[in-house]
């Protein structure tokens, strides 16, 4: 039977300090009568019964042991520079699904993050008049290692269920990345890089219609070549948010130029909040590809040396 | 014979206690497929609907039930093919459900009638439940309209995500698996004050489409086709008050009041115990 401090917010027989300073737990008031703890335990046990292993708010990676070994998981990176329109492109979406719409040709089949997304979708309505809608705030950069994750449970009409991660992280992080690969505050960008099924890079065509158009054309250049060396096949979705502007021709082409070079099978997209359906066509691309895993490759026997014993690969291999 | 408890969901003022009321007052005194079981017709514990039974019979509307009250009442029932069952129908005050929500916490009561029961009743009322506009592409794009991170919303939730995140949280604590259709238990969705919508013999589920098309979706992508119905509930038939009465209600008696109208629509049907026939799977 194991004893625990009567004060509550004393760990002393968890192997701690006593909590008042003492030096044994003998000169404590409280510890003078360690109680059994062993109904304390039972108790806690009961008191969480009825609850859910979810708050409501982005997942950590804690998380995600809770969830992803129940069905198939597709974490979709979402990257961009700083104020390009990620976290737009994803409250677009759940707008979208609130109003009944499907994404990838699938419903709506239950959330785990419905407070991080109600907590998006609140800056965009008209629910109090002195405060107007607006966009989504700037995602806050925070030192934490892995990106906050928007989960979305998508099911088909025959059956086929997904839970959908998508990442939210601030755009700094992956412009860090892209300029030092190894920089302490980009470990999200390389969690999103490794762990990704699918990218959405986003490119804003606002600032790419401004006279600032050069920073804008290097911070998404950078960050396309940056994710080559990274992508190792898997699919991306190119999005040009904000396209009610229309960017200058040549910058374009530079980058459009860049994507040919270091991402193979890129496919483009074109979004803009004035036709919110665009930022699901966006969204919906992207999952089309990553819906089903990858077929394996097939697997080949590594030739280990050449011991004539060590030589029968089979019968028939060649001959065909 | 079998016994048969149904789990009651729905918020404040949702009109269970309304529908409970109407309910035993068909069973026994105009029934349909259901009625109560002759010999041992009146159930032995009434108080739960005494005082509905009381206002209705005098064309008012009953009381709000206070949040503490838990009662049930036990309905000894047969169908029209003799088969016999308990029903087992709660009654409760609609904020022990707001507080689910709240405090992220299914009480142990709920959960074991949530693990054993054999289908869950959901009562919506669709008029008194938040919903906003899509309005994203009416943003103004001024370069100064952007926020301050310390601007924090306070934040409604859109009822939508509140129903979802409800149904989530009940399915998960009765321990229902939502990767494969849900099969049991069966749902049976009512829109009650269906008399408010006026939306005459359209069928409920398009109606349930329009106005909460996220819960509609996860409803329909949760379920395995068949065992969830959504059906429109007017216990009444119409507004009544609490401190005036009726008199084209008090004449007839509340049991010739009320109708409900099936999933798919069309002509509404006074037999207010149709689903519970569907749950209880006697059709």
């Amino acid at each position: 039977m194991s004893f625990r401090c009567a004060n509550s917010g004393c760990y002393v027989t968890d192997g701690e300090a006593c909590a008042l300073g003492h030096a044994s737990s003998t000169e404590c008031d409280f510890g003078a009568a360690l109680h059994a703890a062993a109904e304390h335990a039972d108790a806690s046990m009961r008191d969480t019964t009825g609850r859910v292993p979810w708050s409501g708010a982005a997942l950590g990676l804690a998380d995600l042991g809770q969830l992803t070994p129940r069905a198939r998981s597709i974490v979709i990176g979402v990257m961009g520079p700083h104020d390009a329109g990620k976290t737009t492109l994803l409250t677009g979406n759940y707008l979208a699904l609130l109003q009944g719409h499907r994404v990838a040709n699938a419903g709506f089949s239950g959330s785990r993050t419905l407070a991080a997304w109600e907590g998006l979708a609140a800056w965009t309505r008209f629910d109090d008049a002195t405060r107007p809608p607006t966009f989504p705030p700037h995602t806050p950069r925070a030192a934490a290692r892995s990106p906050g994750l928007l989960h979305l449970a998508l099911r088909r009409d025959s059956g086929e269920f997904r839970d959908v991660l998508l990442t939210d992280g601030p755009g700094e992080w992956f412009t860090r990345w892209s300029i030092n690969e190894a920089a302490p505050d980009a470990e999200g960008a390389r969690w999103t890089a490794r762990h990704a099924d699918g990218f959405l890079v986003v490119a804003d065509c606002s600032r790419l219609a401004s006279p600032d158009y050069g920073t804008a054309r290097q911070a998404t250049r950078s960050l396309i070549e940056r994710l080559g060396n990274h992508i190792a096949g898997r699919p991306m979705v190119f999005v040009w948010t904000k396209s009610d502007h229309t960017p200058q021709e040549r910058p374009r082409a530079a980058i459009r130029e860049a994507l040919g070079a270091h991402i193979p099978n890129v496919r483009e997209a074109e979004s803009t909040v004035s036709r919110p359906n665009s930022l699901v066509t966006a969204l919906s691309l992207l999952l089309e590809d990553t819906w089903n895993p990858p077929y394996a490759r097939r697997v080949v026997d590594p030739v280990l040396g050449n011991d004539g014993f060590a030589r029968f690969r089979g019968r028939g291999h060649d001959r065909t | 014979m079998t016994a048969h408890e149904i789990v009651l969901l729905g918020g404040p003022d949702s009109g269970k206690t309304h529908y409970a009321g109407q309910l035993y007052g068909r069973l026994q005194r105009r029934p349909g497929r259901l009625r109560l079981r002759p010999g041992e017709a009146t159930p032995t514990d009434l108080t739960a609907l005494q005082e509905v039974l009381s206002c209705l019979e005098n064309g008012r509307a009953a009381q709000h039930t206070p949040v503490s009250t838990w009662t049930e009442v036990q309905l000894p029932l047969i169908d029209n093919r003799g088969r016999l069952m308990d029903l087992s129908w709660p009654d409760y005050g609609g904020e022990a459900l707001r507080d689910v929500l709240a405090d992220r916490v299914v009480p142990p009561s709920w959960q074991a009638r949530l693990t054993a029961a054999h289908g869950w009743v959901m009562l919506i009322r669709i008029n008194s439940e938040v919903v906003f506009p899509a309005t994203l592409e009416r943003i103004p794009q001024k370069a100064d309209a952007k926020p301050s991170l310390n601007n924090v919303r306070a934040t409604t939730w859109d009822s939508n995500a509140r129903w979802v995140e409800l149904l989530q949280m009940l399915l998960h604590v009765a321990r229902i698996d939502t990767v494969q259709r849900v099969r049991r238990p069966r749902l049976a969705v009512l829109l009650s004050c269906y008399d408010e919508l006026d939306a005459g013999s359209q069928d409920p589920g398009e109606v349930l489409r329009q106005r909460l098309p996220l819960v509609s979706a996860f409803l329909a992508s949760t379920w395995s086709a068949g065992q969830m119905t959504i059906w429109g509930l007017s216990s009444l038939g119409r507004a009544l008050v609490k401190d005036a009465s009726d008199t084209d209600f008090m004449q007839d008696g509340p049991e010739y009041q009320g109708w409900i109208v099936p999933p798919g629509g069309g002509v509404s049907n006074p037999d207010l115990s149709l689903p519970l026939t569907w749950l209880l799977g006697t059709e």
